[in-house]
């Protein structure tokens, strides 16, 4: 009979905040302890950068060899994995359980992957926005170019959303598709452009807003301390009260 | 309480408080927890008190590896009462040491400069776990050395008893991954470094640190490293000896 137990791998882009993604799995089969990676890993987009995407590129490489237990993690693995959660079976009809495994750990990614399709949240955000007026003060897509820090130039994913006038003002909305791993990585995304902008001051002062859009099931007071601790902001635009006060901050920006 | 960190003589940072966070997650990652300072500083703070000597032996280990060109995070101290607390700042983006993508590593000098290191120092806590290896942009990995609070150099007593080749213990698992190839030649050329170590030079940087974390007979600790460093390349090359045996 085929069949076993696995324990899933996470991997932290920044353990400070707390997000995590699983990208592998430790297997037990009668044929013994065996490391199993998805088929297609996060990218630069979702892990904080190239960087940290050749990170875990380089550690998946590494897992097979030192697979011991499916209760220890390999020791190769440094302080951005972690093994989470309780043993799961592998249904004992699965012929090929490590096939199964990486199939598992890839829709997952491939899930999360449709669910950071910025579009949607800045389709529904740019409506909003127009609906209060200030639309055409607001652009898309701000991304480091040859002008405005050049030297992070194709190494940033978009902000969806930016004023740039008295000040910057990056925004980002939050939709009600959105799942709270793209909440995390909209916060890293906003971490690394304040690194970015204190490497390279652009010469007027900066400030990243969230808003939470009409419908979403995430609510404002879900999105605690450790969920968007790089925006200075998160605005409840769900109500009156808090599209008064995007507006208020747009047009200050402007 | 004092407002923002103090800096010392020595250019170490010392905060009166810090803002914890998790277990630093991850293997071999045990007894050390997250902290940010005021200013947003990210560190990895040994949470159990250590004794001052142990701190000794961070700090003395953190100041001969810069001395030797061996990798090292910042530390910096948290104000504990009367005592210290021992931290590091956070490397980012990191795996520990393994034998595999040692073609990625950029700096395998310093691995062998650092084992040439734990030799002098006593340190015998050296392990995969104790050696970071940070991805950077451009695809590589520059390793980093931590952790050297298990070494003989910041007791007096402890140094000045060893015999003249003892060497520190060397997990049999670890010595296995080491790949003597690449690491022999840096490694005995750091102890030829150490060799030229004046006690002049090992009392500038070793002193500081007594007078902060109250050791008294700090001449005695110089006296002590400054023996085995006069004997580097004969240690390293029992060392070489040692692995060689266990591989």
């Amino acid at each position: 009979m085929i069949g076993g137990e696995y324990r899933l791998i996470y991997f932290s882009p920044d353990p400070f905040l707390g997000g995590r993604i699983p990208v592998a799995a430790l297997m037990r089969t009668a044929q013994g302890i065996k490391a199993v990676s998805a088929d297609s890993l996060p990218g630069a987009q979702c892990t904080g950068g190239p960087h940290m995407a050749f990170l875990l590129r380089t550690a998946v490489q590494t897992i097979d060899d030192d697979a011991r237990s499916i209760d220890e993690l390999p020791p190769s693995l440094g302080p951005h994995f972690s093994l989470a959660g309780d043993v799961r079976s592998i249904p004992a009809k699965i012929a090929k359980p490590d096939e199964w495994l990486a199939k598992l750990l890839s829709a997952h990614h491939a899930e999360s992957k449709l669910g950071s399709k910025g579009i949607t949240a800045g389709t529904e955000g740019r409506k909003l926005l127009e609906i209060w007026g200030v639309g055409d003060l607001v652009r898309n897509k701000f991304a480091p170019d040859k002008t405005m820090l050049p030297k992070f130039s194709g190494l940033l994913h978009p902000v969806t959303h930016f004023v740039l006038g008295k000040h910057l003002l990056l925004l980002e909305p939050i939709s009600s598709r959105m799942q709270r791993s793209r909440v995390i990585d909209i916060n890293v995304r906003f971490g690394a452009y304040k690194q970015a902008l204190q490497q390279e001051p652009i010469g007027v002062q900066y400030k990243f807003i969230s808003y939470v859009l009409p419908g979403a099931s995430l609510k404002v007071r879900d999105l605690d301390a450790t969920s968007l601790t790089f925006a200075d902001e998160v605005i409840d635009a769900q109500d009156v009260g808090g599209c008064k006060q995007l507006v208020r901050e747009i047009r200050a920006a402007a | 309480v004092r407002e923002g960190p103090v800096l010392y003589p020595t250019g170490l940072r010392c905060f009166p408080r810090v803002h914890r966070g998790d277990r630093l997650p991850g293997p071999q990652c045990n007894g050390v927890c997250l902290a940010v300072d005021d200013e947003g500083g990210r560190w990895v703070l040994k949470a159990e008190m250590l004794g001052a000597n142990d701190l000794l032996n961070e700090a003395i280990g953190f100041e001969l590896a810069t001395l030797l060109g061996v990798n090292s995070p910042q530390p910096a101290l948290l104000s504990d009462g009367p005592s210290y607390l021992w931290m590091t700042e956070f490397i980012a983006g990191a795996l520990h040491w393994h034998p595999h993508v040692r073609h990625l590593v950029d700096n395998l000098d310093s691995v062998g400069a650092m084992l040439a290191l734990d030799v002098v120092v006593g340190n015998s806590d050296r392990h995969g776990g104790n050696i970071l290896l940070q991805a950077v942009a451009s695809g590589r990995l520059t390793a980093y050395s931590i952790d050297m609070e298990q070494s003989w150099a910041g007791s007096p007593d402890d140094i000045k008893s060893r015999q003249p080749d003892e060497l520190p213990n060397i997990p049999a698992g670890f010595a296995r991954l080491i790949p003597l190839t690449e690491l022999e030649t840096p490694m005995l050329a750091a102890a030829g470094r150490c060799q030229s170590w004046t006690k002049t030079q090992l009392g500038a940087i070793i002193q500081p640190w007594c007078n902060i974390l109250g050791e008294s007979n700090g001449p005695a600790i110089v006296d002590g490293i400054l023996l085995r460093s006069s004997r580097a390349v004969r240690l390293s090359q029992l060392r070489v000896e040692q692995i060689r045996r266990a591989q």
